[in-house]
């Protein structure tokens, strides 16, 4: 045999060799690129998850941390109603800086130079303003201190209380001096008055005039230790005002899958739609009848994970964290039968159910869940208050053995977990209890959620949304507080 | 059939256009799975690896060449990774023995002669196989054969000279034998 001609011939002999494979390389095939899809969502569900809890914490953490500075010290970021822009006058000691930004001017007094007053002023022009406040009405002055302690971060409660400790010693000093000559001047004239009316001597006059300067100095006083002790107050605040608190979370209640979005409905509903097989022919029903699908009952679920508080403000906070769901219907199903037969969509199923209701199988679905709760305080107390609360969560359904219906074979349940949605969103409700102690705050109430996608993609499958009920507790823990 | 747009259906991994493409090449590519291996339940381990690789690696597909060359290499490279991975296979790679090495009966329903040499083509030893299988079949030099298979490229030409000559006194007795039955017969 030519050389040539031996291979050519063994060639084309094996082109026209062909075999057909069974039909579990399909399915082997098909499973494995689901396992990758799955993989890889379950990992962009993760890391999408972990993104936006860490920034949704970052941001509120900073918000609470801007809000408590503005509303303590005055302090507001450009853009604000407090902008550079603006221009506050003061009653007195104020001069006029170029770029419309107003501080006291105490030159002297702070111990600030014009050069270094004329530094730190330009650290305005960068954004920040001083809302000056005046002492008659008890707010705090902010000062360039304030600004250089914002950025610096340097403990801002700290430079308040050096600086009110400063401004204090020599506003004494020259308030002493004026309410002397003021109380003085107050002295001379009601005493023409008591010479007048001849109820006042003279030694009870001196010992007024001691009296009053002494009463000035202790309102003084007074006014220092209210302000040293709004320091204090400052310093108390940001400890104990916790924003963030984790926890565990754990609800029990049932669910069940609905027909429609926010509705209970979740009985079936047997008509026309099961005379005819869509899927191909009909085999064990002689007269074309179809079983239409079992109605479904609502199973046990329940949810288990780690909750992270993020107080926003007194009233109101956002919950979130992570969970595991364990959500389940239950239907009846037939007989299982161990044979082959296509279903809708070309799908192959080896093992399926008969529609009719002889034994009780529970459609078992396990999610992973992110939620994004508002949660509001209806009630006055602090420690037991009742609040509502509402938001959504984005849930990754991580495995089913759940029972599809299709009208092939006069009606059949089978697996099928390509039909059925991975990526969820939820919007969920509820009203609940909070009660702290030392140790722990607990929060506990009815909770709702209804499915806002689709859960098995199936027009002849009724069972499309969830919905879930129950009772939901979570507990945060409180950190002892250093001694 | 319009292969472009199947391939672009399947990189947006749509299950029926992966189907269409696996239902299309399946036969074909079992075929080639099966000249690789002893027996059909090996060959349809080595056809699944192969789909499933294809799927994963579609992107790398730039419409170059043929879809179905393209599905065929990777078949055989699978095919070869099996037969190294596998021990039952990798111990006798090398294994001059000139006898027939027995193969699993799996009766599949196929055309005759391309089935009667394939048959043929099995029973070879591994080393054997391989390396007609690539080189008279697929078409790959023995310099490819070498680099493949991490081994000489004259050691590959001796082999495929070996299993060529084998090969050729096998299908003459087959040839024989069958004769000897048809006249029998009749």
């Amino acid at each position: 045999m030519a050389a040539n001609e031996f291979e050519k011939n063994v060639q084309k002999a094996m082109d026209e060799f062909k075999l057909h494979p069974s039909g579990e390389v399909w399915e082997k095939i098909a499973e494995r690129i689901g396992e990758r899809k799955k993989k890889r969502r379950i990992i962009f569900f993760i890391i999408f998850s972990g993104v936006a809890l860490g920034l949704g914490g970052y941001g509120f953490y900073h918000f609470k941390e801007n809000k408590k500075l503005v509303s303590e010290t005055g302090v507001s970021k450009p853009g604000g109603s407090n902008s550079a822009g603006d221009v506050q006058k003061g009653e007195e000691n104020k001069t006029n800086i170029p770029g419309n930004v107003q501080t006291k001017n105490k030159t002297g007094a702070n111990g600030i130079t014009p050069e270094k007053e004329f530094n730190k002023t330009s650290v305005y022009k960068k954004g920040l303003a001083v809302q000056d406040k005046n002492k008659l009405t008890g707010k705090k002055l902010l000062t360039v201190d304030h600004t250089f302690a914002l950025m610096e971060k340097q403990p801002l409660a700290s430079v308040n209380k050096k600086e009110s400790e400063k401004n204090l010693s020599t506003d004494l000093q020259s308030q002493d001096t004026k309410l002397n000559g003021h109380l003085n001047s107050k002295e001379e004239s009601s005493n023409d008055v008591g010479n007048k009316e001849n109820s006042v001597t003279k030694a009870e006059t001196k010992t007024d005039q001691q009296k009053e300067p002494d009463s000035a100095s202790a309102k003084n006083k007074n006014d220092q230790a209210n302000f040293l002790s709004q320091d204090k107050k400052i310093k108390k605040v940001e400890p104990s005002g916790k924003i963030l608190k984790w926890g565990l979370d754990i609800s029990v209640g049932s669910s069940t899958l609905s027909q429609d979005r926010f509705s209970f409905k979740n009985k079936s509903s047997g008509g026309n739609a099961y005379l005819s097989s869509p899927a191909g022919p009909i085999i064990g029903s002689p007269s074309g009848f179809t079983n239409p699908p079992v109605p479904n009952r609502s199973s046990l679920a329940f949810k288990a994970g780690v909750a992270l508080k993020i107080s926003i403000s007194k009233r109101s906070s956002i919950l979130t964290g992570i969970s595991y769901n364990y959500l389940a219907d239950k239907i009846k199903t037939g007989t299982k039968q161990n044979t082959t037969l296509q279903v809708a969509n070309s799908y192959n199923t080896s093992v399926y159910y008969t529609s009719t209701s002889q034994k009780e199988f529970t459609d078992r679905f396990h999610f992973i869940e992110v939620p994004l709760v508002y949660d509001w305080r209806i009630t006055g107390n602090k420690d037991h208050f009742i609040s509502v609360n509402s938001g959504i969560s984005a849930a990754y359904l991580l495995c089913s053995n759940a029972l599809v219906y299709d009208t092939s074979a006069g009606g059949i349940y089978y697996h099928n977990k390509n039909v059925l949605h991975r990526t969820h969103i939820n919007f969920s409700s509820g009203l609940s209890w909070h009660f702290s102690k030392k140790q722990f705050e607990c929060i506990i109430g009815p909770q709702f959620s209804f499915d806002l996608v689709r859960n098995i993609n199936s027009d002849l499958d009724n069972r499309k949304y969830f919905i879930y009920s129950g009772l939901d507790a979570k507990i945060f823990l409180n950190k002892k507080k250093k001694k | 059939m319009d292969y472009n747009k199947l391939v672009k259906d399947c990189l947006k991994a749509r299950p029926d256009a992966q189907r269409q493409l696996y239902e299309h090449f399946a036969e074909t590519m079992l075929g080639v799975c099966y000249r690789y291996t002893k027996s059909l339940k090996d060959a349809e381990d080595v056809l699944q690896e192969g789909f499933v690789k294809v799927f994963f690696n579609l992107k790398q597909y730039r419409n170059e060449g043929e879809i179905g060359a393209w599905i065929r290499r990777i078949m055989v490279n699978t095919a070869l990774n099996f037969l190294k991975r596998n021990r039952h296979y990798s111990n006798q790679m090398y294994f001059l023995e000139e006898h027939l090495h027995p193969v699993i009966s799996d009766d599949p329903i196929v055309m005759l002669q391309a089935k009667e040499l394939t048959d043929l083509i099995r029973q070879l030893p591994p080393g054997y196989q391989t390396i007609f299988n690539l080189h008279a079949i697929e078409g790959y030099s023995h310099v490819e054969i070498g680099e493949l298979l991490g081994i000489t490229d004259g050691t590959s030409r001796s082999q495929y000279s070996r299993a060529r000559a084998l090969l050729i006194s096998w299908i003459e007795n087959y040839s024989v034998d069958n004769k000897k039955e048809n006249y029998g017969r009749k």
